[in-house]
């Protein structure tokens, strides 16, 4: 204090003041927020029973006795309280520089004229409020959670939903989705692929056309299927980077997928769904006989090549075509279960390399290099691609022997991890045919560089080595 | 001599020298006041108004108020600086000798006042800025001082832009307050006539001399500001920087270039002044916020935005104070809670 007795009697009652006016301010605010939490409380009365009121109004009390005991608690700085009494006294800043320069060492000559002055504007002084009175917004909106309070205590108790809503959506979102991801899915999301659905007939188109392309090239050799590869630049590095959670997918190797077939694209599993689509028709009124008769005989045809269910299949053909659906769809459903049945096999088998060629190839006793039934049915599928009887041997020596086929040398320039591919061979009738292995051999050479730069953490080099050899046909 | 027998000493030749003035100049108190805070302060003032307001008569007025000597020099585009500064002439010694002399220019004086300033050329301009900042000249490789107390009031004629040269910012900032002189009211036009037009000799006493003045302004540095009176200043003058985060919207719209420190200097210089002259022993945000316009007003510069959308210099500092004024009060509200 300054030891004028006249502006340290002046601080005291500002701070006084102060200190009661935010009680106050502190009070009306702890009322609305109490009140609104009173609110909350009386809404959940069907829960809380007759202890919503008393719950309410606790709230209302100790919000209101807490706010309004925190603000009449704060610390209030003296040259805090000069300011507003300068303000409301009319003093010019007086107070505040007396009380400032009183505190000060180093004064100038005009302190103690200052302080003399003050003192004496002081004397004349009326007393009155040093903080102005202001209406607070919370006062002003007290009375409507208030009466909302009062309202919901004399209205009948709100019904609470029976489930929340987050489950509802979650429901609704699997129940809109109707399957689960599959590790393909998994995969292309992890690789950042555009994985949505596709035009069925375009997918079956792409699938006729890749079945084609397989039987030019060695019968257990991994395949790229997409040939968008050849024309950009081969990019390990963003693999290598954003390789760990694919790293980490190597490790599951029981969910990798048959990287020689399209499980998503597949005509079986094309007409798994479709069949299921059907099957899942509310009534026999709403059951698409051209629909079903087309499902049949897509069963029959891929029946008669590599099942046993044409029979079935041809059965709900003869059904169908005598008016009868429920044998109709009975077939079907025969037919469909040994279809499934068929695909369950095939993805059981989990061999990465070969699949379920090698596993048929097994089945049928054949070797490798042999050729294989779907070999001859694609023969007769793709006119372009050239069925030849004679083993087609390893890869890179067929790629040299002959000159209607293409291979891609990459080399590697730079520092950026850029392949300049070169195309070798004649680009005869047949097409452009790029062939994985030699896309293979690059991404190979640059996993080995990798490695060897240590951008693969070191726990992982063998299981990275041994993903591309297993891609490599040895 | 007690420091309150000072301050009384100070009111009361204040208040003489301004009855002094107020015989000859009828209204304009704005303008005296503005004068003789920035005399007393140790500024210079520019007076800017259209001509015939009285812009000349009240400085010389007021060099006639003060024992002090007084030079005028009509600023016109031939205007040389050796004719300001003065130049080394030969004269004959009693001898028949022959010898460089220096004949002194009529800066060489307590009070110049620097008639239309603008319509000289920049570089007989510029030959103001040294003496007005360092109260001392250079000729010939020689520095002089000028005498003490040096004040230059110049004035400038703010609508005949044909043949003037506008004054450069650096210049401008030499000013301590830019004082822009009004049309008079019907009263004061009254009164003028009366004054001015009939038979009546009005006598002007001199109330003050140079050492009183100088006596004055070490007073003057001794009064207390408390410190959010002096971060009330600064506030104000950072709010006319649009880089500055507080800057208002209109700062930032249209002006290239805020105020200088010296903007601050002025404002709090002329505050203690005007603290003084109100009776009290402390600066006041009040005085401030009178100030704040002939302090800043000239030190804005504004960019093309302002300069297309004609934004007075006046309008935007009132905007400035309003932002920065608005942010005290809302302090002190959250002080009440």
């Amino acid at each position: 204090m300054t030891g004028q007795p006249a502006i340290d009697r002046v601080l005291r009652r500002a701070g006084r003041e102060i200190r009661a006016r935010r009680a106050a301010r502190g009070a009306w605010r702890g009322a609305f927020w109490g009140a609104v939490a009173g609110v909350a409380a009386v809404a959940a009365k069907e829960w809380l029973g007759d202890d919503a009121v008393v719950l309410a109004l606790a709230l209302f009390g100790s919000a209101i006795a807490i706010v309004a005991a925190v603000g009449a608690c704060r610390r209030v700085a003296p040259l805090e309280s000069a300011r507003l009494a300068d303000c409301a006294y009319g003093l010019n800043d007086r107070l505040a520089t007396t009380l400032e320069w009183v505190s000060r060492r180093e004064r100038t000559p005009l302190t103690e004229a200052l302080i003399r002055d003050t003192a004496e504007q002081l004397e004349g002084v009326r007393a009155r409020a040093v903080v102005p009175r202001t209406s607070l917004r919370e006062a002003r909106l007290l009375p409507i959670p208030v009466l909302a309070a009062l309202a919901l205590v004399l209205a009948p108790p709100l019904t609470q939903p029976r489930t929340w809503f987050g489950e509802g959506f979650a429901s609704e979102a699997r129940a809109r989705e109707g399957r689960s991801i599959s590790p393909l899915e998994e995969l292309a999301r992890l690789l950042g692929a555009d994985f949505r659905p596709k035009d069925p007939f375009a997918a079956r188109d792409g699938a006729d056309r890749r079945e084609a392309q397989k039987g030019t090239t060695a019968a257990e050799s991994a395949e790229f299927k997409d040939r968008s590869l050849s024309k950009r630049a081969s990019d390990f590095a963003s693999f290598v980077n954003k390789g760990d959670d694919r790293l980490r997918l190597l490790e599951r190797t029981d969910r990798l997928p048959d990287l020689q077939s399209d499980f998503a694209t597949s005509k079986y599993r094309l007409l798994l769904r479709k069949a299921q689509e059907l099957s899942s028709a509310k009534g026999p009124n709403q059951l698409s006989t051209a629909k079903l008769g087309q499902i049949l005989r897509e069963m029959e045809r891929l029946g008669r090549r590599s099942g046993d269910w044409a029979d079935d299949a041809r059965e709900g053909l003869e059904a169908l075509e005598e008016g009868q659906t429920e044998e109709a769809m009975e077939a079907m459903q025969s037919a469909l279960g040994k279809l499934r049945d068929r695909e369950e096999r095939q993805r059981s088998s989990r061999l990465l390399r070969g699949g379920r060629d090698r596993q048929q190839d097994q089945q049928d006793g054949r070797g490798q290099g042999g050729r294989t039934r779907n070999d001859e049915d694609r023969a007769g599928s793709y006119s372009l691609a050239q069925s030849r009887g004679a083993d087609k041997g390893k890869p890179s020596a067929r790629l040299r022997s002959t000159p209607y086929d293409a291979g891609v040398e990459g080399q590697r320039r730079g520092r950026m991890p850029a392949l300049d591919t070169q195309m070798t061979g004649r680009p005869g009738g047949a097409g452009l045919q790029l062939h994985a292995l030699g896309e293979i051999g690059q991404y190979r050479r640059m996993m080995e560089d990798a490695i060897a730069r240590e951008q693969v953490p070191r726990a992982y080099h063998d299981q990275v080595r041994d993903y591309f050899k297993s891609l490599h046909n040895e | 001599m007690s420091r309150e027998a000072r301050v009384e000493a100070f009111i009361s030749a204040y208040s003489a020298l301004r009855s002094e003035i107020e015989k000859v100049i009828v209204g304009h108190g704005e303008i005296i006041s503005g004068v003789l805070t920035a005399m007393f302060a140790g500024g210079h003032v520019l007076l800017e108004g259209v001509p015939g307001l009285g812009k000349t008569l009240l400085v010389r007025t007021l060099a006639e108020s003060l024992h002090l000597t007084f030079s005028r020099v009509q600023f016109t585009p031939d205007l040389m600086p050796a004719d300001i500064l003065g130049t080394n002439v030969i004269v004959d010694d009693d001898g028949g000798r022959r010898h460089f002399q220096f004949q002194p220019g009529p800066i060489f004086a307590h009070i110049v006042l620097a008639d239309e300033v603008n319509r000289a050329t920049p570089k007989t301009q510029s030959a103001l800025l040294e003496g007005m900042q360092e109260h001392s000249v250079t000729v010939a490789g020689t520095s002089r001082a000028l005498p003490r107390p040096f004040f230059v009031l110049a004035t400038q004629n703010p609508i005949e832009m044909e043949g003037t040269y506008p004054l450069p910012e650096a210049q401008l900032d030499r000013f301590f307050f830019k004082l822009r002189v009004r049309y008079p009211t019907m009263q004061e036009l009254n009164a003028i006539i009366d004054r001015t037009t009939q038979v009546q000799t009005v006598s002007v006493e001199r109330v003050m001399d140079g050492a009183t003045v100088l006596g004055f302004r070490d007073l003057i540095r001794e009064v207390p500001m408390a410190t959010h009176v002096r971060d009330f200043a600064s506030r104000i003058v950072m709010a006319t920087h649009p880089q500055w985060d507080g800057a208002p919207e209109a700062t930032r719209r249209y002006v290239r270039y805020g105020a200088s420190p010296r903007a601050a200097q002025a404002l709090v210089l002329g505050a203690n002044v005007r603290a003084l002259t109100e009776g009290r022993y402390n600066v006041s945000m009040e005085d401030i916020r009178v100030l704040a316009a002939p302090a800043l007003r000239h030190r804005i510069i504004l960019n093309f935005a302002g300069e297309s959308e004609g934004i007075d210099g006046d309008a935007l500092v009132a905007r400035v104070m309003d932002n920065v004024e608005g942010a005290t009060v809302r302090s002190l509200e959250r002080v009440a809670g």
